[in-house]
């Protein structure tokens, strides 16, 4: 069996949200760096000279916002080539649906993407748009959901586990029921606090203790719907009923991944260890360590180890033999 | 220690604290929703989301 290997390609770092959370810094995304299409096509076609056919190849599209890329279109036609010639086993497009409310655009680009990443931060619209700081950005994502659905891509949403939102989870919850069924599949993920996450951590973070209930009540919710879930969160943190739901680890992940931007071009992915792992002895001897996602770098850093500590000293006194 | 292997799944069996069940635990398994959706969404690496 084929084991999966992400080819992450952040084809600019431009966006037309300011979201609070956003895990660049907005100099980051002033500095308005893209790839250009010889760049992408080269590094494109350079992914079969690195890859083995051992691996089932998905690239994720992101940015910024990669829909803002002049040449949007003919990026993900250049990857669509690439998926026909068997170098990319799937496309998906990680955008924050701003210019897919549009009918007629998202029509265009769903010809070229097998999947697409929306995070969606609340359901109420003035809490959400906070978070964007673009009124009428809910909305927007909403209608961007519905079209990519009509257009039969596949729907991922993205719930973070945030401060502002988090006791909100089991309503975010009920509405994604309500307005999609089970026609979307729902990702739970903690929050990286870096770029504007971390400078805003004051108002964003949250204890991971504290939003545990509101995760749990929100995948009761969604898994009685049958809807489809994943939680990106660290497994001592979670009761145990809840782990099946939990993604292969980060780690694991990671080491099997490629990155292509327009700093690094192409590479390991490994590298996004340093920035986002926290490396600590606590994870690093736990019985789960393969399986769980962890706590993030800049999570320790902000709060110390002793949460992680306490729960893995309780969940290991639950184990029996 | 408390996993053990069968047939090369590493396993562990734990109380859950919600149900009072035993839960047991295939730690290199696949999560449910790989099989159709192969970790799009779910990772935290993702840029500009």
């Amino acid at each position: 069996m084929k084991k999966f290997r992400k080819i992450y390609i952040n084809i600019n770092s431009i966006c037309n949200c300011k979201c609070v959370n956003c895990i660049l810094s907005e100099d980051s995304r002033k500095m308005h760096d893209e790839l250009s299409i010889d760049e992408i096509n080269n590094l494109v076609d350079s992914i079969p000279q690195i890859t083995d056919n051992q691996h089932y190849n998905i690239a994720e599209v992101s940015g910024g916002e990669p829909t803002l890329h002049k040449h949007f279109i003919e990026i993900v036609k250049i990857l669509q080539s690439a998926k026909t010639k068997g170098h990319l086993h799937k496309i998906a497009l990680l955008t924050n649906g701003l210019t897919a409310s549009n009918k007629a655009f998202c029509s265009d680009i769903s010809q070229y993407i097998d999947d697409v990443v929306i995070t969606l931060y609340d359901t109420n619209p003035i809490n959400h748009d906070w978070f964007t700081n673009v009124s009428g950005s809910f909305v927007d994502k909403i209608a961007a959901i519905d079209n990519f659905l009509e257009c039969g891509v596949n729907v991922h949403i993205k719930l973070l586990v945030i401060r502002p939102s988090y006791q909100r989870l089991p309503e975010i919850a009920e509405f994604i029921n309500q307005k999609w069924g089970n026609k979307v599949h729902v990702a739970i993920n903690g929050t990286h606090y870096t770029g504007d996450a971390h400078r805003n951590n004051d108002v964003l973070f949250i204890k991971n203790q504290n939003a545990k209930p509101y995760i749990e009540k929100a995948l009761d919710i969604l898994i009685m719907n049958k809807t489809i879930v994943s939680v990106f969160f660290p497994l001592c943190i979670l009761d145990p009923i809840y782990w099946q739901y939990s993604p292969r680890g980060f780690k694991d992940v990671i080491d099997a991944s490629l990155s292509i931007s327009p700093k690094y071009k192409i590479g390991k992915a490994d590298r996004l260890l340093d920035e986002f792992i926290h490396r600590n002895d606590v994870c690093e001897s736990c019985l789960l360590v393969e399986r769980c996602n962890w706590p993030w770098k800049r999570y320790c850093e902000i709060l110390d180890e002793q949460e992680i500590i306490e729960a893995k000293n309780n969940m290991y006194k639950n184990i029996i033999n | 220690m408390d996993n053990y292997e069968t047939n090369s799944e590493r396993k562990v069996q734990i109380i859950s604290g919600k149900t009072n069940q035993t839960v047991e635990f295939i730690i290199n398994d696949e999560c449910l929703a790989k099989e159709n959706y192969e970790c799009i969404g779910c990772s935290n690496s993702d840029y500009g989301s």
